[in-house]
């Protein structure tokens, strides 16, 4: 019975939404310890749900020892909290762990003091309200001295409360390779890391790091993560979980980061630049984000946007909410299916880019709405077997979140509503009708002059069909250029749609033409081919006049349907070469946009400054980066959360301005050695006394292998490369497919992104990485090559500069010693020992850590 | 594990004459001192009283299997099947204090208990001497009932999947990462072998919901205890697992390891405290065995045909499963100390969360693991290791006796019910035949032999020779629950 009585009082989770502060719960466990769970009982000593039902509602819990002096109180449940241990007696008792109720105990002063102390530290704690809007807190006084931003105050004031000590700075080696692999992926050359051992400015190297194109890439891919990039799997040739060309959206991706585009505006263009910038497709390329969540299965579809729209940009798990309220935040059930609404009417397209007709070979894949007016519908227990149909729900936000959410329909223009209509799309199908009617042209006058009748019947109803074609292409651009009230617009369709219906006409003459040539042909050969008693031959003839039977028997089809258009009535009803899209969009995204990449938001900033944190010191400061509610973990340092997320938007959402706030403090350049007294305290390192020791993620790892040997393509986007082709291919991983089964296999080794979801990225060590490390034929190809570049004839200045470029910094005389060791004892092939001592340091843990 | 055992872990890095390849690092960290025996197969570190198991293979199946439709029949439930536990003579059970108490999680005024009870889904059969109870979802597993002790008494603390890492920690899902049974048998045991990890997951892990690595990871006791997972691939058993360089012999190879573990270790000795550090020496010293032997386990072929029937490698639906039992077997044979495999990795809470058409869903899933397990428990038997093999079947939690509703209406599956279940045990010195522990009579709460998932855990290192509360990590402090309370009852 002890046992679960231990359980109980450590597993106290906040449940009330306004103030389920973990601190609280923190507080609850250690001043009262197992005592809670027998006296107490419930969270509800502290927790008082809004709504008056339910466990935790005073009510339900007589045996509550504050019972009704508790339950009489109103307001605020810290007023509560507060009058409760205001009372005097009561709270003294508390403290020193007896239940009010009992009489006669003798309270132990200094304890009392002592826990009286520790509560006002707790009263007086910052307090963590992810819900409400960011409010930039004061920087605490801690820190003077040591502090080189002001995150370095936080952070000290932390140090201060728990008794740590910070490292000593790094060494300007240690951080150049940390920041030049945080920021740009790839380690510093060793030119680099001379010329900056020569003039350590810090603050230069930092703009030369952000102002490269490799920043891009670098972050682009960690974004990646957080918004689900997928290539295309191509199975089946269906648009599912991403699309055809969504590489474009990878390239967007890159091109922002590179362009400092600020974070808000790219949310606006992922979630709205089709309504936003409907004209724009460098912008709409942005828009690959929805694509990569579109499904033909609707209710996957919308699951699919709802949940990760709500985690990647919010940090909240509305996707919890599909089937019931959730179940540990404010959100209720609905507030899922407003947001659905939002995204109801998107559907997925490919639109031309100049270069080919044909979208399968290039485009930009993008969306677009389908309705002005969708209609979702609340699933009974989010079960889609049992939509209720008296239950429409509008768009809309969480309640919860507050901000203002207004929908207002936006005009498309012609441009975006009709694609097909643009210039450089008229140009090449005028240019491909040319073409066709030029080569039926010169097939008519090429025609042998004892070319059988047959023959000559087909070449002429041929160029026949491509001039009517031609006739009906300019016809039509002709109509389309009208307005459809003018004058001539009548005049100029009925003109149009009779050339159709004869183009249908000479179209079927000619296949009819040609099938008959072909079978006349067929004839011939299945005669010679029997006379020569040539099987294989007689089969394939046999095939071709089978073939030609058919086609002749196809094309009879299309003479009687079209000999009955020619017989209707001439109308303006022509048919249209391509669809045409709404010249309208429904609005909602942008109306969520506007209040998402809002200032006002009480999330946005908190989770991206969040998202970034991690990225640089291995934990964020909510661990869950994806769950900033009362199921995620509560922050290590809310007040300086607090304050990067106002200065994220203070700078204006730039992210390369953010970054160097980060990368220039002091928290950030100590070194990651340990110390004793600090590991006591703070084994894990929360408190960030010494800067965390990272692993490069896969895709970097793999691009460091190219990169160190000098083998490293630098060209940027483009169509993915096979991800059969990552061992070959000297492009950075970033370009290599990531989609359902078509991963890279070396980058999953090493903890590579699920294509389901990826946060934030695990890291393993597993002897597979030490296979892909040592017996890859990247690793080979680096090393040879590396041997090569690096003076192999002397064997002290391969150890010095192998060190140097691949580990940052040159070796210690032990371990000069004993790679020179290793050379020299392998001498019947010096120039195979030298590739494998290279192929050893590339092995080495130091390559793959960041210090 | 004595305080200077571990003391001595952390300053191995200083000693850089250690660094010898092909000898495993484990058995530097763990043998402190003990002089090898010389025999082939034997224990690293000296368990600290008699154990009944070497090995464990721990098989856990994603979602939540219903207890009430496996091992732990109830009549009550047909009896009273379609009225609410109100009307039925048990309407005591619903008691929200008992339930609180029980779970403490705020979810708890939220997920509505089932009370319309929903019928069993399947019958029940009695197999072998002992007459053990199995629904006839598993009548192989039915077949080999004298070998089994099913504990039916099991409760745990979330009633949502976070539930599948407590089920290996102990810890609820909220407070992060904690070690897992596989990494306390690695941590505490160390290896059998040199050429094969310690502990090795087949099957895809719980998801991201969920714990994802987590549920075979070894948080603080650093990354070399964690599980190492491996494919059931045997046309690409373990990837890379040839040099590129073709020029380079095996002895070549050694050598650079050699020289890369020596140069790891001196790199160690300003970051003496780098669990990383210390995971990837022993990485490479692993890697490097495994090059020869992985592809030698994982060749099923070698297996005799009737074996592969016996566990239904020919079959699609049991293919997959039978895989990765049988390669369990081989590892094994092999010294691996603990075995965990996963089923039903769906992306999502997992393939047995059976909400609705739990007939049907069950149904599939059932038979994927039935023959597979069944056969895995006979096949241990007849080679004489099911003696020193503990196999451990189980899921998060089961499921409730009410009907979860769909909309207004009663529905055919059930919700999470984490206030009883059971879970399987065969071998490894536990009772055979045996039933351990009950829940009331509509299976809701566990009443007899009441169990925490930790009991479990600490039930394994029992059987293993491990006392768990030896096992301190100095500046972590281990809860009175994380360690658990050994099941004396089932243990022969």
């Amino acid at each position: 019975m002890k046992r679960i009585l231990s359980i109980t009082a450590s597993l106290l989770i906040a449940s009330s939404t306004a103030f389920a502060t973990p601190g609280n719960r923190k507080a609850f466990e250690k001043y009262f310890g197992p005592l809670l769970s027998e006296n107490l009982k419930s969270c509800s000593v502290c927790h008082v749900r809004d709504e008056p039902e339910g466990a935790e509602s005073l009510d339900d819990f007589p045996h509550n020892p504050f019972g009704k002096s508790l339950a009489a109180l109103d307001g605020k449940i810290i007023d509560r909290f507060d009058k409760v241990f205001a009372t005097g007696d009561d709270l003294d008792k508390i403290l020193v762990g007896i239940r009010p109720i009992q009489q006669g105990k003798v309270i132990d002063s200094t304890l009392l003091n002592q826990r009286k102390e520790e509560f006002a530290i707790f009263h007086d704690r910052y307090p963590w309200r992810p819900f409400e809007q960011v409010k930039r807190p004061d920087v605490p006084a801690e820190g003077e001295g040591w502090a080189k931003s002001k995150i370095d105050n936080f952070i000290a004031a932390e140090h201060a409360q728990r008794g740590l000590s910070p490292r000593p700075e790094a060494s300007p080696e240690i951080w150049l390779r940390r920041v030049t692999v945080d920021l740009t992926g790839l380690v510093p050359t060793v030119e680099e890391i001379r010329a900056f051992q020569r003039n350590p400015d810090y603050e230069a190297k930092v703009e030369e790091l952000l102002a490269s194109p490799r920043y891009g890439e670098r972050w682009g891919r960690h974004f990646m993560d957080i918004w689900r990039y997928a290539d295309w799997t191509g199975y089946k040739g269906v648009v599912r979980e991403s699309a055809r060309h969504i590489w474009n959206w990878r390239d967007w991706i890159v091109e922002s980061f590179n362009g400092d585009k600020g974070y808000d505006q790219m949310i606006v263009e992922m979630l709205a630049a089709d309504e936003l910038y409907p004209g724009d497709y460098e912008k709409i390329r942005a828009t690959g984000y929805l694509a990569r969540n579109y499904h033909s299965d609707r209710n996957q579809s919308m699951d699919m946007v709802v949940t990760h729209t709500s985690q990647a940009f919010l940090g909240i798990t509305l996707g919890c909410a599909k089937c019931h309220d959730h179940m540990y935040d404010p959100f209720p059930q609905t507030d899922y299916f407003a947001m659905r609404a939002i995204f109801e009417a998107y559907r997925v397209r490919t639109d031309r880019v100049p270069g080919t007709l044909d979208v399968k070979e290039d485009g930009i894949p993008r969306v677009y709405d389908v309705t002005l007016k969708p209609k979702t519908l609340l699933l009974d227990r989010g079960d889609e077997r049992f939509p209720l149909r008296d239950h429409p729900v509008e768009p809309g936000v969480p309640a919860a979140l507050g901000g203002d959410f207004a929908v207002k329909r936006v005009a498309i223009p012609e441009v975006a509503a009709d694609p097909w209509r643009r210039e450089f799309v008229k140009e090449g199908l005028m240019a491909k009708c040319d073409s066709e009617f030029q080569t039926a042209e010169k097939a008519l006058e090429d025609l042998a002059e004892d070319a059988t009748p047959e023959a000559k019947k087909a070449a002429e109803f041929q160029l026949a069909s491509m001039k009517l074609n031609r006739t009906a292409l300019l016809l039509e651009f002709a109509v389309e250029a009208l307005e459809p009230d003018a004058k001539e617009h009548e005049k100029k369709a009925k003109e149009l749609f009779q050339v159709q219906a004869e183009a249908a006409k000479a179209e079927a003459d000619w296949k009819i033409a040609a099938a008959a040539n072909d079978t006349v042909k067929a004839t011939t050969e299945l005669a010679a081919a029997k006379k020569a008693k040539d099987t294989k031959a007689t089969t394939a003839a046999t095939a071709k006049l089978t073939q030609a039977k058919k086609d002749k028997a196809a094309a009879g089809k299309l003479l009687t349907a079209a000999e009955k258009k020619l017989k209707e009535e001439v109308t303006t009803e022509y048919t249209p070469r391509d669809t045409d899209y709404l010249e309208r969009s429904n609005g909602r995204r942008i109306a969520f946009v506007n209040w998402l990449a809002d200032k006002q938001n009480p999330l946005t900033a908190r989770v991206a400054a969040n998202h970034i944190w991690m990225r640089h010191f291995e934990f964020g400061l909510v661990p869950t980066v994806n769950d900033f509610g009362a199921n995620g973990r509560e922050p290590t340092h809310p007040a300086l959360l607090d304050w990067l997320a106002a200065e994220l938007m203070e700078l204006d959402w730039s992210l390369k301005k953010f970054h160097k706030e980060i990368v220039l403090s002091a928290t950030y350049r100590m070194e990651s050695t340990p110390s004793p007294a600090n590991l006591a305290v703070d084994p894990d390192n929360h408190f960030l006394w010494r800067m965390p020791t990272r692993r490069m993620e896969g895709e970097i790892v793999r691009d460091n292998l190219l990169w160190v040997a000098n083998r490293l393509d630098p060209t940027m986007g483009g169509p993915d490369i096979p991800n059969d082709q990552a061992q070959s291919s000297t492009r950075r991983s970033i370009y290599l497919t990531h989609a359902h089964e078509r991963l890279v296999e070396f980058v999953q080794i090493f903890d590579g992104p699920k294509v389901s979801e990826c946060y934030s990225r695990e890291e393993s060590i597993q002897p597979h990485q030490a296979l892909a490390m040592h017996n890859s034929p990247l690793t080979k190809n680096a090393a040879v090559d590396l041997a090569k570049q690096l003076q192999s004839d002397d064997s002290e200045s391969l150890v010095a500069e192998s060190f140097l470029r691949l580990i940052g910094r040159p070796p210690t005389d032990d371990e000069k010693k004993l790679c020179l060791e290793f050379l020299n004892e392998n001498s019947s092939d010096p120039a195979h020992d030298r590739e494998r001592l290279v192929t050893v340091l590339l092995n080495h843990h130091e390559f793959v850590t960041v210090r | 594990m004595n305080p200077d055992l571990a003391k001595s872990r952390r300053t191995f890095l200083g000693d850089t004459g250690m660094g010898v390849t092909g000898m495993a690092l484990s058995a530097m960290l763990f043998r402190d001192g003990k002089a090898a025996s010389g025999k082939p197969v034997q224990f690293d570190a000296e368990p600290q009283f008699a154990a009944k198991a070497k090995s464990v293979i721990w098989i856990f199946n994603i979602g939540g299997v219903s207890h009430l439709e496996s091992f732990d029949p109830k009549p009550m439930l047909n009896k009273y099947a379609g009225k609410s536990i109100d009307e039925t003579p048990y309407a005591h059970i619903i008691d929200k204090e008992r339930i609180d108490k029980i779970l403490l999680d705020p979810s708890k005024a939220k997920r509505k208990i089932s009370k319309t009870i929903l019928p069993l889904q399947t019958g029940y059969k009695n197999y072998g001497q002992s007459g053990i109870e199995v629904s006839d979802w598993f009548p192989h597993m039915g077949s080999v009932a004298d070998e089994l002790c099913v504990a039916r008494g099991m409760w745990t603390i979330d009633n949502n999947h976070g539930a599948q890492l407590t089920y290996h920690t102990g810890r609820k899902i909220t407070e992060g990462a904690y070690p897992t049974i596989g990494s306390w048998v690695s941590y505490g045991l160390g290896t059998l072998n040199k050429n094969l990890p310690e502990f090795v997951v087949l099957g895809n892990p719980s998801a991201d919901c969920c714990g994802a690595a987590w549920t075979h990871g070894a948080s603080y006791l650093g990354p070399q205890h964690a599980g190492v997972r491996m494919k059931v691939d045997p046309k690409n058993p373990l990837s890379f697992v040839h040099p590129a360089d073709e020029k380079l012999t095996t002895e070549e190879q050694r050598e650079n390891f050699g020289l890369l573990g020596k140069l790891n270790r001196l790199a160690g000795i300003d970051y003496p405290d780098d669990a990383k550090l210390q995971a990837r020496i022993k990485s490479y010293e692993l890697a490097f065995e495994m090059q020869s032997t992985v592809p030698e386990v994982m060749d099923l072929d070698r297996e005799h045909p009737e074996i592969r029937k016996m566990y239904g490698l020919d079959e699609k639906t049991t293919k997959p499963f039978a895989e990765k039992c049988l390669a369990a077997r081989r590892l094994v044979e092999r010294g691996v100390r603990f075995i965990q495999i996963f089923h039903g990795y769906t992306g999502n809470a997992g393939g047995w969360d059976s909400h609705r058409e739990i007939r049907k869903n069950h149904g599939v899933r059932s038979k994927q693991v039935d023959q597979p397990v069944a056969a895995l428990i006979q096949d241990l038997k007849l080679r004489g290791l099911l003696d020193d093999t503990l196999v451990v079947w189980g899921s998060e939690f089961g499921r409730t006796p009410g009907a979860e509703m769909a909309g207004n209406k009663v529905g055919d599956g059930r919700d999470h019910h984490p206030h009883g279940f059971n879970v399987v045990m065969a071998g490894g010195g536990m009772k055979k035949g045996f039933v351990y522990g009950a829940t009331d009579e509509l299976g809701f709460h566990a009443v007899e032999n009441r169990h925490y998932v930790t009991d479990l855990h600490a039930t394994v290192l029992h059987q293993m020779g491990i006392n768990p509360h030896t096992m301190e990590v100095p500046g972590r402090k281990r809860l009175e629950r994380d360690f658990g309370e050994v099941m004396h009852g089932a243990i022969a």
